[in-house]
């Protein structure tokens, strides 16, 4: 049967993956490699371009996130109930979220991947393939960008950014009798296992030691190779983003003026999303990809991705909009 | 652990299947009953009922939301969790466990939902195998008649609705009764459970199953020391923090 994705094992037999347009892009790393500042800049970046773009994170589900934190805070959960409660939440916002936004042709943005619960899983039991079996039905991601980190210059940055805790600095397997030299040696372990994981799944290693502009443009660069490959060029960012993009893209931009970026911005949009727009559900939320700048567009939760319009037609309804996807 | 081996526990895992209205409950409390009254230290635990997911698959199943894959991943998390807390312990301690549905029940219910079936079995690979598994065999329309019969509404999942057999939730339900006792049969060929004829007397039944069991119990000598006995056994030391969720 074709598909339009491959999955890690068996998939999901039940769904139709045939169609799904949109690209998948995961981004991990330990926690506080400055993943999520990196994201925030990475979906300004590609929705100036006309992309739609969801970012999913992990344990964010409405069906089991707060069954996450209530189990975490017991701090009686064994590894492997943590680790199924883990790929039901996956599981719920890979079918209600991602495969419907990669179906309407969004770009998704996942902060951390299936991977994290690999690494997470080998450093408490090294020889067990079997969260990998349980993760059979995960599609396997266009992208992944691993945010390289070594422990002694994470540290520091934990600490800045709300500390240590549980968990994170792996408690549970008594590596150590106090939460600093647990923290390290935990840390120490998923950063190995991260790496281990390289070369087996084809990460794009990014050194996460250098500024957010550096490694933003390193993103951005796989990112675009990756989005390129079906939807033909890029529009770059224009300058003043607050930082650098490649020479290449810069001379581009350059070279076109205001309406050709407009131009070509409203084409490749409607390409990708055709005339009518597109309506999906993430969650319990709607996201509706207008043919029309919205009234409120920057700054408005309604999350609308715009893109520019010169007919002034009255704002779109729900209903009345021309693809539904429903999960 | 791995599900394809026996065990290296000291005690007994015994285990009852059967579609809804198969009567394996009536005959787990029978056979709990007879085990004690024997002297032997009985553990008994039921499918569904561990308190860390307990109300994110009621959640999810109110509003109708569960997808195969999620539906199949909440089972086996209230698996595990009851695996390791309530399961596993009174094994490691030389005592005789009754599990009212096991790990086939998932293997039936997930594949009829469209789930890999070879993908379920990997997930509940770490589950232990059990010393002796009962089958209680019915013919669809006995099981249909009991569970009809005795319950007002059938609830949304229970028959099936989310699988668009039918529009109706007592015709829905009759299929899919009929598509998991097809599962069934494939699974006691598979993984070799005892069947037990379910449209035999409640006692003809239970006289079969205790013969079995003491069968296997043939040199397994743990008896129950003298103490009080509890009407709950609480493994956990700590309790969970309270769902705040309305």
């Amino acid at each position: 049967m074709p598909s339009g994705i491959k999955f890690f094992g068996e998939g999901l037999p039940y769904l139709k993956t045939s169609d799904l347009k949109g690209k998948l892009i995961a981004i991990e790393g330990t926690d506080g490699v400055g993943r999520s500042t990196q994201i925030e800049l990475l979906e300004d970046w590609l929705q100036v371009q006309g992309f739609g773009v969801v970012v999913t994170g992990w344990t964010r589900s409405n069906l089991a996130g707060a069954a996450i934190e209530m189990a975490k805070g017991g701090n009686m959960i064994d590894r492997m109930t943590l680790g199924l409660l883990y790929a039901t939440d996956f599981a719920d916002r890979l079918e209600n979220q991602i495969l419907p936004a990669l179906r309407s042709g969004f770009v998704v943005i996942a902060d951390r991947y299936i991977y994290n619960a690999f690494a997470r899983d080998s450093a408490r039991d090294p020889d067990s393939s079997w969260i990998k079996e349980v993760y059979g039905f995960a599609p396997v991601p266009d992208l992944v960008c691993y945010l390289r980190l070594d422990v002694d210059n994470h540290i520091p940055r934990v600490i800045e950014s709300g500390g240590m805790n549980y968990w994170e600095s792996g408690m549970d397997l008594h590596l150590a009798d106090n939460i600093f030299d647990s923290f390290k040696k935990y840390q120490k372990t998923l950063i190995q296992s991260y790496d281990d994981m390289v070369m087996t799944y084809g990460f794009e290693v990014i050194d996460a030691r250098r500024s957010v502009a550096e490694i933003q443009q390193d993103l951005q660069a796989h990112i675009e190779n990756v989005v390129k490959k079906t939807r033909g060029s890029l529009i770059p960012l224009p300058s003043g983003r607050g930082f650098e993009k490649p020479a290449k893209a810069g001379n581009e931009v350059a070279n076109l003026n205001a309406r050709q970026i407009e131009k070509r911005l409203q084409t490749g949009v409607t390409q990708i999303f055709g005339q009518t727009g597109a309506e999906i559900s993430v969650g319990e939320e709607r996201l509706i990809l207008s043919p029309l700048p919205p009234p409120d567009f920057p700054g408005s939760n309604d999350k609308v991705i715009p893109f520019s319009s010169a007919t002034p037609t009255p704002a779109r309804s729900p209903e009345d909009s021309g693809s539904t996807n429903s999960a | 652990m791995f599900f394809q081996d026996s065990h290296k526990f000291p005690g007994k895992l015994i285990i009852v299947e059967g579609i809804d209205g198969s009567g394996k409950s009536t005959q787990v409390r029978l056979l709990h009953s007879f085990l004690e009254s024997k002297g032997y230290p009985v553990f008994m635990t039921e499918w569904n009922s561990s308190e860390v997911i307990k109300k994110t698959t009621k959640e999810g199943k109110k509003k109708k939301s569960l997808t195969p894959t999620t539906f199949s991943l909440l089972h086996a998390t209230d698996f595990a969790d009851r695996l390791f807390y309530q399961i596993l312990p009174p094994l490691k301690a030389g005592m005789i466990v009754l599990a009212d549905r096991y790990v086939y029940t998932a293997f039936a219910r997930d594949a009829v939902r469209g789930a890999h079936p070879a993908w379920v079995r990997k997930v509940y690979n770490f589950a232990a195998r059990p010393d002796l598994a009962f089958y209680f065999k019915t013919p669809l329309a006995t099981a249909i008649d009991r569970i009809l019969s005795g319950r007002p509404k059938l609830k949304y999942y229970e028959a099936g609705l989310d699988l668009n057999l039918a529009s109706n939730s007592e015709e829905s339900f009759k299929i899919f009764q009929g598509m998991i006792l097809k599962e069934y049969d494939r699974i006691v060929a598979e993984f070799g459970l005892t069947v037990v004829d379910a449209t035999l007397e409640i006692e003809e039944q239970q006289q079969m199953v205790r013969e079995v069991v003491m069968q296997q119990l043939q040199g397994f000598t743990t008896k129950r020391r003298n103490y009080a006995k509890r009407n709950k056994v609480f493994w956990r030391r700590f309790a969970l923090p309270q769902d705040k969720r309305p």
